[in-house]
C-alpha cells in the first residue's frame, strides 16, 4: 500500500497514512461538516492495512482541537488499529499535546481510559 | 436572543465586528460578504464594489484611527467596529473608529464637501487628487474618501461622538444600492444604538444568517485572530471553540430549513471572567422535542455523571449519515461546567425558536 498524506486546511487535519512502515499520524484540526465523507477514506485504507499489519504500528495524534464527530472517528481509528493485536502484533499510540492543554490532555485520557490500549500521552 | 433575531429579521445578513483589525479579518468579512451576495441575493452585482469599500472601511479604521495593524484601540466606551448589513435591497456598511479631536473638524468638513458633489464633480475630484491635489492630511490623500462616495451612489452618512479631551468616534455609514432610484433608508441613529448595545455587552462578533461551513470557520479564523497574541489558543480559549463549533454544527445540521437556508443568530462576548456564546436558530416540532429531552436529562444530571455518560456515548457506534453523533451537548455542558442557559419559545409561523446561553 503507498504512502497517502492528507493536507491540513483550516477545518481538517494532516494525516498520514503509511502503511509500508506501520505508521498512521493526524495532526491539527479537525470539524469537517461530515466526517462521514471526510475520513472515509482513512478508515478504509486503515481496514485494508488491517489485513496485513506490520510487527509494530504506531498510531500518533497532535491535535490543535476536534469535534464531538472527530472523537468518534478517532475511536474507531483506534479500535481498528488495536485489532492488530489479536495477531500478535504491537500496537503503540503516541498523543502528544501542550502541558498547559487541559482540553486536549483530558481528551487524550478519556481515550486512554476507554480503550486500554498501549496509550502514552508525551507533552510538546 | 430572540429579541435581537426580531430587531435583524430585515436583514438577510448581519455580521458586526470589534476588536482588533488586520488583513486576515478583512479578508474573511470579504469571503463572507463576497459569497452571500453571489449565490444567495439579487445583488449579485454588487460583490466587487461591496469588497472595495469594505477594504477602504479597513483602511480607513487602521489609517485614521491611529491603530496599528493587529491591535485594538481600547478606551472606554469605545472599541473599532465593523458591520455589514445585507438587507433585500442594499448592503449598508457601517465602521467606528477613533480620531482625534483636532481632526474632527477638517474631516466633516471633507465629508460635506464630498457629499455635495455629484458624480462628475467627484470623478473629477478623484482625478485632482490623484494627480497631487491635496484633500487630506492624513496620508491617503483622502482617495478614499471619494471612492466610498463614487462608489457608494448615496451620500456618505457620519457622526461624530466626543468621547473626552483628545479623542472622538467617527461612525461611518456606506449604503450600497444597485438601483439608481434607490433613496437612502437607514436611520445613522438606530445603527448607533445597536453599535452602543453590543459594545454594552462586551461582543466581539455578532452574527445573523445563514450558518453554513463557511459562516463556521470564517468566524472560528475570526475569533483567533481577536484571542490573543500566541499562535496557539490557551485551554479555555480550546473549550470555547470547541463548544462554539458544536453549536454551530447543530445549527446547520439541525436548524429547520426556512427560505431555502438554516438561519441562525449568535454572539460571542468576553469580559474579565467568562467567554459568553448567545444563540438561537428555528426547530422544527420533532428536532424541539428531542432536543427539550435532552437538555433537561443534562442540566439534571451532576457534571461528573455528565462526563460518563459521554465516555459511554463514545464508544456506541452511532454517528449518522450526515455526520450526527449525539455527543455535542454533552461536550457544551463538560466545557461550560452546566453554565448555561436555555429557553424554547413558540413563534407565529409554527416552529419553535430555541436560544442558548453558554459561559465559559
Amino acid at each position: 500500500m503507498e504512502t497517502i498524506i492528507i493536507k491540513q486546511t483550516n477545518e481538517t487535519p494532516e494525516i498520514v497514512l503509511d502503511a509500508q512502515n506501520g505508521n498512521f499520524s493526524f495532526s491539527g484540526k479537525s470539524f469537517p461538516e461530515n466526517v462521514n465523507d471526510f475520513y472515509g477514506e482513512t478508515l478504509k485504507y486503515i481496514e485494508s492495512y488491517i489485513e496485513q499489519p506490520k510487527e509494530k504500528t504506531n498510531l500518533e495524534f497532535n491535535w490543535v482541537y476536534f469535534n464531538t464527530a472527530t472523537s468518534k472517528i478517532i475511536v474507531k481509528t483506534i479500535m481498528l488499529l488495536k485489532s492488530v493485536t489479536l495477531k500478535d502484533k504491537a500496537f503503540e499510540i503516541n498523543w502528544k499535546c501542550s502541558k498547559d492543554d487541559e482540553l486536549m490532555l483530558e481528551k487524550g485520557e478519556e481515550f486512554k481510559e476507554l480503550l486500554g490500549a498501549d496509550f502514552s500521552i508525551s507533552y510538546i | 436572543m430572540e429579541q435581537l433575531n426580531e430587531k435583524l429579521k430585515n436583514d438577510k445578513i448581519c455580521l458586526s465586528y470589534l476588536g482588533a483589525f488586520s488583513d486576515e479579518i478583512t479578508d474573511k468579512l470579504i469571503g463572507i460578504s463576497e459569497f452571500y451576495l453571489e449565490n444567495k441575493t439579487e445583488l449579485g452585482k454588487l460583490k466587487n464594489k461591496v469588497s472595495f469599500l469594505i477594504a477602504e472601511c479597513f483602511q480607513n479604521i487602521v489609517r485614521h484611527g491611529g491603530v496599528k495593524e493587529g491591535s485594538q484601540t481600547t478606551l472606554p466606551g469605545h472599541s473599532d467596529f465593523f458591520q455589514i448589513n445585507i438587507l433585500e435591497d442594499r448592503v449598508v456598511l457601517s465602521s467606528c473608529n477613533l480620531i482625534g479631536n483636532n481632526y474632527v473638524e477638517s474631516l466633516e468638513q471633507k465629508m460635506l464637501q464630498v457629499n455635495s458633489l455629484n458624480s462628475d464633480e467627484l470623478k473629477k475630484l478623484y482625478n485632482e487628487v490623484l494627480s497631487g491635489g491635496e484633500f487630506s492630511d492624513k496620508g491617503g490623500a483622502g482617495l478614499g474618501l471619494i471612492e466610498m462616495a463614487r462608489k457608494s451612489g448615496l451620500p456618505l452618512k457620519y457622526s461624530f461622538r466626543n468621547l473626552n479631551e483628545t479623542k472622538s468616534q467617527f461612525f461611518l455609514f456606506l449604503e450600497i444600492i444597485q438601483k439608481k432610484e434607490s433613496v437612502e433608508k437607514i436611520d445613522v441613529n438606530e445603527y448607533i444604538d445597536f453599535y452602543k448595545l453590543l459594545l454594552d455587552k462586551k461582543t466581539l462578533i455578532l452574527y445573523k444568517g445563514d450558518v453554513s461551513k463557511d459562516i463556521i470557520i470564517s468566524v472560528i479564523d475570526m475569533l483567533q485572530n481577536n484571542f490573543s497574541d500566541e499562535k496557539s489558543p490557551n485551554s479555555k480559549e480550546k473549550k470555547f471553540t470547541v463548544s462554539l463549533i458544536e453549536f454551530l454544527q447543530n445549527i446547520s445540521k439541525h436548524g429547520k430549513l426556512i427560505n431555502g437556508q438554516k438561519e441562525g443568530i449568535f454572539s460571542i462576548s468576553k469580559d474579565d471572567n467568562f467567554f459568553t456564546i448567545e444563540g438561537g436558530n428555528y426547530i422544527g416540532e420533532d428536532d424541539c422535542k428531542q432536543l427539550e429531552s435532552s437538555l433537561s436529562l443534562i442540566k439534571e444530571l451532576p457534571l461528573n455523571e455528565i462526563s460518563t455518560l459521554y465516555k459511554k456515548r463514545l464508544l456506541d457506534d452511532v454517528i449518522t449519515s450526515d455526520g450526527n453523533c449525539g455527543l455535542g451537548l454533552l461536550e457544551i455542558a463538560k466545557n461550560c461546567e452546566k453554565n448555561f442557559e436555555y429557553s424554547i419559545t413558540p413563534t407565529p409561523e409554527k416552529e419553535k425558536f430555541f436560544s442558548i446561553k453558554i459561559k465559559i
